[in-house]
């Protein structure tokens, strides 16, 4: 009996690889690298995008430029994890399967997340991520399928909140940005 | 063999393989793929190449421009031991390790201090390998759950540690207390072959963890 099925087995096997190899998984997160430039950061902070002496978390995180430092800092710092790089595996491929964002895309989407959190005027989601159109999803619809556990997500976050306070953000913002990113936990635990 | 009996075992292999074809593409859709992570995910999506381009691609931005004294984490020489040397340390302390990524990547759960020679174990040792020449190229912990002061003791032993085989640590954030929520302690040291991270925060009602992080900067 075993004999008569070695062969669909082997076959199918090898089949079960090579559509693997062919198909997205889907999305978010990815890889990259960039520098870690300076977010600023003092004082305290409150709830999203409060204010605190006239300034907001925006501005204290530098406004649109200093949240993309973060943002590339933070994501360097994730892919350096081996559990949280697997989950950028599509992402850094050139050209990444269709319908899964490039890194640069995922920055883009983490950009306009944040700044909108933080009181700014950036759109998330929904918002184009770059001139090609690629439209940034909701956290639940950039995460289905990704099978990413409690303990991953605290990874991420732990991991997260290291860079920003490497780069000097104070601890009540480092609170705030992680209380935005603990709401979105539902969303993105399976 | 005769001609029927032919027949029907190329009409079997046909529609298992048909079966199997349709199965694994569903899994693959929107709605299979909860599925697919439930049994595993798929072997496939782990390639070492791309996570040793993600390495690399990392450490050519973040490393500095000294070459680091020491290159031991905890223990395990990076660039120096390779997969084999970790193997037996796992069987020498009785660890439990998972190999992913054609063996590049190890994931060992539950290690003992006596195996990290620390005071304290970890709940989660990560070791990654260049899919090249099978060198070790990075090492990380991770302890969660813990209290303010367990993780203050942890976040300081490595602190001295580091000082010791590193010297001072390139950027030293601390912060007076962990008690608060995400409040966050971090250590970084970036050379150029060595990227360390010492990061201890706050994670509201699930205590603290304390991560460690060892990467070669080495292309």
């Amino acid at each position: 009996m075993l004999r008569r099925f070695g062969a669909p087995v082997a076959l199918a096997g090898i089949l079960v690889l090579a559509a693997c190899s062919s198909t997205s998984s889907g999305t978010t997160s990815s890889s990259g690298g960039s520098s870690s430039s300076s977010s600023g950061g003092s004082s305290s902070g409150g709830t999203d995008g409060g204010s605190d002496g006239g300034t907001t978390l925006y501005t204290r995180l530098g406004g649109n430029t200093g949240i993309k430092g973060a943002v590339d800092a933070i994501v360097a710092d994730e892919v350096k994890d081996p559990t949280i790089a697997a989950f950028f595996g599509d992402n850094v491929k050139s050209p990444p399967p269709a319908g899964t964002p490039t890194v640069d895309q995922i920055k883009a989407c983490l950009v306009n997340q944040l700044g909108n959190a933080a009181g700014g005027p950036e759109k998330y989601p929904g918002t184009p991520a770059d001139s090609a159109g690629f439209q940034c999803r909701d956290m639940k619809t950039a995460h289905t399928g990704l099978g990413i556990s409690s303990d991953i997500f605290d990874k991420f976050v732990t991991i997260a909140a290291g860079t920003l306070k490497r780069l000097g953000v104070a601890d009540a913002d480092i609170a705030t940005i992680g209380g935005v990113l603990n709401g979105t936990k539902t969303s993105i635990v399976e | 063999m005769t001609k029927p009996r032919i027949t029907r075992i190329v009409a079997a292999t046909a529609a298992t393989l048909a079966l199997l074809v349709g199965a694994i593409g569903l899994l693959h859709t929107p709605l299979g793929k909860p599925w697919l992570m439930k049994i595993g995910g798929c072997p496939i999506d782990e390639s070492p190449a791309s996570a040793e381009k993600s390495r690399v691609k990392t450490v050519r931005v973040e490393r500095g421009t000294e070459v680091a004294p020491a290159h031991a984490a905890l223990g395990f020489q990076l660039e120096t031991l390779d997969r084999e040397g970790v193997r037996a340390w796992a069987s020498d302390n009785s660890v439990q390790c998972t190999e992913k990524r054609e063996a590049t990547f190890f994931a060992c759960k539950h290690v003992s201090a006596a195996a990290l020679h620390r005071s304290t174990g970890a709940d989660e040792v990560d070791f990654t390998f260049r899919p090249g020449d099978r060198k070790l190229v990075s090492v990380t912990t991770y302890r969660f759950g813990l209290s303010v002061a367990e993780a203050r003791s942890g976040f300081d032993t490595a602190t001295v540690s580091l000082a010791r085989d590193l010297g001072e640590a390139h950027t030293r954030r601390d912060t007076e207390s962990l008690a608060a929520p995400y409040a966050t302690a971090s250590l970084a040291y970036r050379y150029r072959d060595l990227l360390v991270d010492v990061t201890a925060t706050n994670l509201p009602g699930k205590g603290v963890g304390l991560m460690e992080s060892y990467v070669s900067a080495v292309d």
